[in-house]
């Protein structure tokens, strides 16, 4: 089931592909449900979608959690040769996810 | 014959390399096309339609064993599917509208069916409407017919020939759904209509006042009643012989006067030089006949002479329109004043009411009491129940929507005062559907305040107060693609994912039944887009279109193009559509297949995915799912 | 790309050292003596803070950069239109980012624009004002099209000390502003192509105006999602 969950996170962009235009929130809480998958997210001014699938509902933390993950996500940016819809590589920034993730999830 | 119904016998034409282009969608820029709900829309009315029984003499079956049947109702039931003529139908308001084309369905003599029927009750001490186990075993049988086809369409890359090849493996699983002829208490929809005696014109008048007085003496149950059933007799000869057709004259003659019952003649051609044509199978028939037709029979290519074929359509258009049509009417007319009118008027009301209240005497009370047997689980032929839920029924097979509604809701109150479950399911089930298939605007509010519950009642009662799972499969998914036919597609295809959903959850169907609803779950949200985005699309799907087949004359100048600037074509239409839901729903169906067993339905499930995965790292790393499955697919594909 | 450097999902074997996600078991979790390994590595661009107290550069650096910048493409470009074209994709990718670092910044107020209108104030005054130091003069919608919109800016900064040759009179060395904000539409879903025109009016030689052309879907969208 756990191979299932990249696909699921991709179909939930359909949800927020729409209701990214009724709000003007970077937060967009719970936003679908998959068999009992809840799945967050949270989309950045420049379109750049973070998405959570996740069992229990939490929803301050997983704010936070996002929050953190959004600085991050703009120090990498400020990266020069770093161009926007490249593949992240750094493994420093795969550490601080996980760490972000045992701090709040 | 419709596409529609010709789709269940794709893999018989394409064996005989029969052409199918008429069955082929024709535009590939169909974008979100809907044609398949329609189709089974249409399908619900073929189904939905009078039931005729068929009892014909030795001499009449010999006659048919002529051209290879063994017997005469075997010719004839194709010929039921589909009737092309203006029907003339009066409604209950006695407009007169038109229909363009009439189904019937043909059935064994009645206590054949009564007989098979009670038997398979005894052993199984339930009432179902199908086999789960012969229903998988004939969806796996069809698999195997279309597998060599589907292969060769995905070699030649046809892509629109292996997409109607896809989507008639799920009409054929509807159709069988639907094609069913078990009689119930509770459910008069398959209640005989009509009864074809079948003579011919070397049988004597005896032989046919025989066949009759056996027909009229049937024992039926009680919820039927033999009167409402109207018997004709269909004689016929031999055009070749030519006495044959002034004894089948004089015969039909004899037979109107003295059985005052109406006969009509069928000139059959048994010249073997004429021009025949190819039959193709019987597309309403139910399951297990359509096991025993492929397992049991010695008809490889049963054919007709063409002129046969033209007057057996002659005839049916006949009987239909001057006798049955009327016929129904009749009676539809008849219930109509003795079970709804008073029901109506307010003296009627007055009355039941003051029955209700002041009879308090216990003799009184018996009159009043409920016409419900609960042992047996029915109501008598004659009680007013059982009227008023086949006014509706008839109604429904003549398209009359609206009455039908109305009868049906009449007859739901009673039946839940009765606590007659399965009676209730049903009828709630068949105002939803009439619903559905009637209105012509079906807002939210009518869909939020009226169809679902009754769906939802429906659905509740068949599973837990009747144990019926066959019944409740067959409404929520006729509701589905009822829903996915309304005009809207952003609000309906919610409601037809809640139902396909609950089909699957609820685990009433087996294995390929499953992949094919998760497939379904598939379609749905392929057409679960707004209008404006739909319009978009095809728009910009037709533009594609043409400038593939222009020239393309164009200087080649290149500007300088940036290589970061990032290109969104999709900016009016963006989080209208639901394809990456589509995608998903297509992998879970891929999964479920299994790509070892069914590695040709795996592949073409992928390949509709191609769009929404392909190119994505997540989707085509070795260790992902969907890598997985092709691969493993690939391996098992036989050529 | 190699697919190498991506941290992609190891295979089932757990190749040891390698960081990331697979599909089946989830986030990998690496021993303690390799994220500490990792950890400890030079100071590197996660840890800065992105809210630094005066975010402000030396003008004439500014310039100074800006005109090596024009010199570098003009030698390796033909022609006025190459030459913005070019400008224009070096200011893209700043766009880009700007539009992300603006928003964090934010803080607790931070919003997303979601009607063109929006947008373009957004752009008007918030970014002007935190790349130049205050609002642009205008911002216009054209008469003539559905689609256009302008920005005004009577003294554009970055081209202050550039001086433009009678030969490449076309040229508008704004067009690298223009970038800047085809680069924050674009990233904000309103594709658009960005232009900057020079329109001389009273006593300002330098006034600029920035022609926003949107894409004909971001005014479906904006006629089907927001017209009640």
């Amino acid at each position: 089931m756990k191979e299932l969950n990249p696909f699921i996170l991709h179909s939930s962009l359909d949800i927020v592909e729409d209701i990214q235009w009724k709000t003007s929130q970077l937060y967009l809480k719970t936003i679908d449900n998959f068999y009992g998958y809840y799945i967050s997210g949270f989309l950045t001014s420049g379109n750049i979608k973070f998405l959570l699938i996740h069992e229990t509902k939490n929803e301050e933390s997983i704010r936070q959690f996002f929050n953190d993950l959004n600085d991050l996500y703009v120090k990498v940016l400020l990266n020069p040769f770093y161009k926007v819809n490249d593949a992240i590589t750094s493994p420093v920034f795969d550490l601080k996810v996980k760490g972000f993730a045992k701090k709040y999830l | 014959m419709e596409s529609y119904l010709s789709i269940s016998n794709l893999p018989f034409f394409l064996d005989r390399g029969i052409t199918i282009d008429n069955l082929v969608e024709q535009k590939q820029s169909n974008v979100a096309s809907k044609k398949t709900s329609i189709d089974c829309k249409r399908l619900v009315t073929c189904a939905f339609s009078p039931q005729i029984t068929v009892t014909s003499s030795a001499n009449a079956d010999n006659l048919a064993s002529d051209f290879g049947f063994h017997s005469f109702f075997q010719l004839l039931k194709p010929f039921g599917d589909h009737i092309q003529h203006k029907f003339q139908i009066k409604d209950s308001q006695l407009v007169s509208r038109t229909a363009d084309d009439f189904s019937v369905r043909f059935t064994r003599p009645l206590s054949d069916l009564l007989s098979i029927q009670e038997a398979e009750i005894k052993e199984r001490n339930k009432v179902q409407l199908f086999n789960q186990h012969s229903f998988e075993l004939l969806l796996g049988e069809y698999i195997q017919a279309i597998n060599p086809h589907l292969r060769n369409a995905q070699k030649a890359n046809d892509i629109r020939l292996q997409s109607t090849l896809k989507s008639s493996m799920y009409i054929k699983f509807f159709t069988k759904l639907l094609s069913s002829s078990l009689l119930t208490s509770f459910e008069s929809l398959n209640h005989p209509v009509a009864s074809f005696i079948v003579i011919s014109a070397d049988d004597p008048y005896d032989e046919a006042r025989r066949l009759l007085i056996e027909f009229k003496s049937t024992k039926v149950p009680d919820f039927m009643n033999i009167e409402d059933i109207l018997p004709l007799f269909i004689i016929v000869y031999d055009e070749v012989k030519e006495t044959d057709q002034q004894k089948a004259f004089q015969l039909k003659d004899h037979i109107k006067k003295q059985l005052f019952t109406d006969a009509f003649t069928l000139g059959i051609s048994t010249n073997k030089e004429a021009k025949s044509q190819l039959l193709s199978p019987p597309v309403l028939s139910s399951i297990d006949e359509e096991l025993q037709n492929t397992h049991l029979t010695s008809i490889g290519n049963p054919t007709l002479p063409v002129s046969t074929i033209t007057s057996i359509y002659q005839v049916l258009k006949d009987v239909i329109q001057r006798k049955l049509i009327p016929f129904m009417e009749k009676k539809i007319a008849t219930w109509d004043d003795q079970v709804i009118t008073p029901r109506k008027s307010l003296t009627g009301r007055f009355f039941s009411v003051s029955k209700k209240y002041f009879g308090k005497n216990p003799q009184n009370n018996n009159e009043q009491s409920s016409n419900y047997n609960i042992e047996r689980g029915s109501y008598g032929f004659g009680a007013v129940e059982s009227l008023t839920r086949k006014l509706a029924d008839w109604s429904f097979m003549l398209r009359d929507y609206r009455y039908a509604y109305t009868s049906y809701e009449l007859a739901k109150k009673d039946f839940l005062s009765d606590k007659a479950w399965a009676h209730l399911a049903s009828c709630q089930e068949m105002a939803a559907i009439s619903l559905l298939m009637g209105a012509t605007n079906i807002t939210s509010k009518i869909k939020n305040d009226t169809i679902d519950p009754l769906v939802d009642s429906s659905n509740y009662t068949f599973l837990s107060r009747c144990g019926l799972k066959t019944y409740a499969l067959r409404s929520i998914l006729i509701v589905s693609e009822l829903f996915c036919t309304l005009r809207d597609g952003w609000t309906s295809a919610p409601a037809a994912l809640k139902w396909v959903q609950k089909a699957i959850d609820d685990k009433s169907v087996g294995k390929i039944g499953r992949s094919l609803l998760l497939e379904r779950m598939s379609y749905i949200n392929s057409i679960y887009m707004s209008s404006q985005a739909k319009i978009i699309l095809s728009k910009k799907a037709q533009d594609n279109e043409k400038e593939n087949e222009e020239d393309k004359d164009k200087e080649e100048y290149e500007p300088i193009f940036n290589e970061q600037k990032i290109v969104k074509e999709n900016m009016g239409t963006i989080g209208f559509t639901n394809n990456r839901k589509a995608a998903l729903w297509n992998l879970l169906a891929a999964k479920d297949w299994d790509p070892v067993s069914q590695p040709l339905q795996v592949q073409i499930c992928l390949n509709s995915t191609e769009d929404t995965y392909g190119g994505k790292i997540f989707a085509e790393r070795d260790s992902s799912l969907y890598q997985r499955l092709l691969t493993v697919s690939q391996k098992h594909v036989r050529d | 790309m190699s697919s190498q450097n991506i941290i992609n999902p190891s295979t089932s074997k757990p190749t040891g050292l390698k960081a990331g996600y697979n599909p089946s078991l989830g986030p990998i979790q690496l021993p303690s003596s390799y994220q500490s390994q990792i950890a400890s590595k030079s100071r590197n661009i996660y840890d800065h803070s992105v809210f630094r107290r005066t975010p402000e550069v030396n003008l004439s650096s500014l310039s100074f950069l800006f005109s090596a910048m024009i010199e570098q493409t003009q030698q390796t470009s033909k022609g006025v239109q190459q030459l913005e074209a070019k400008l224009n994709s070096y200011g893209y990718g700043v766009g880009n980012k700007f539009l992300e670092l603006i928003t964090l910044r934010e803080g607790k107020s931070a919003k997303r624009e979601t009607r063109i209108v929006e947008v373009l104030q957004f752009i008007h005054s918030q970014v002007w004002k935190t790349l130049f130091g205050r609002p642009a003069d205008g911002l216009e919608k054209s008469q003539d099209s559905e689609d256009e919109y302008m920005i005004i800016d009577n003294l554009p900064l970055m081209s202050q000390f550039i001086s433009v040759p009678k030969d490449f009179n076309q040229l508008n060395v704004n067009a690298f502003t223009a970038g800047i904000i085809e680069g924050i539409l674009d990233s904000a879903y309103f594709q658009a192509n960005v232009s900057a025109h020079t329109m001389a009016a009273d006593g300002y030689p330098l006034r600029t105006v920035f022609l926003i052309k949107f894409d004909h879907g971001v005014l479906e969208r904006e006629a089907i999602r927001f017209s009640r």
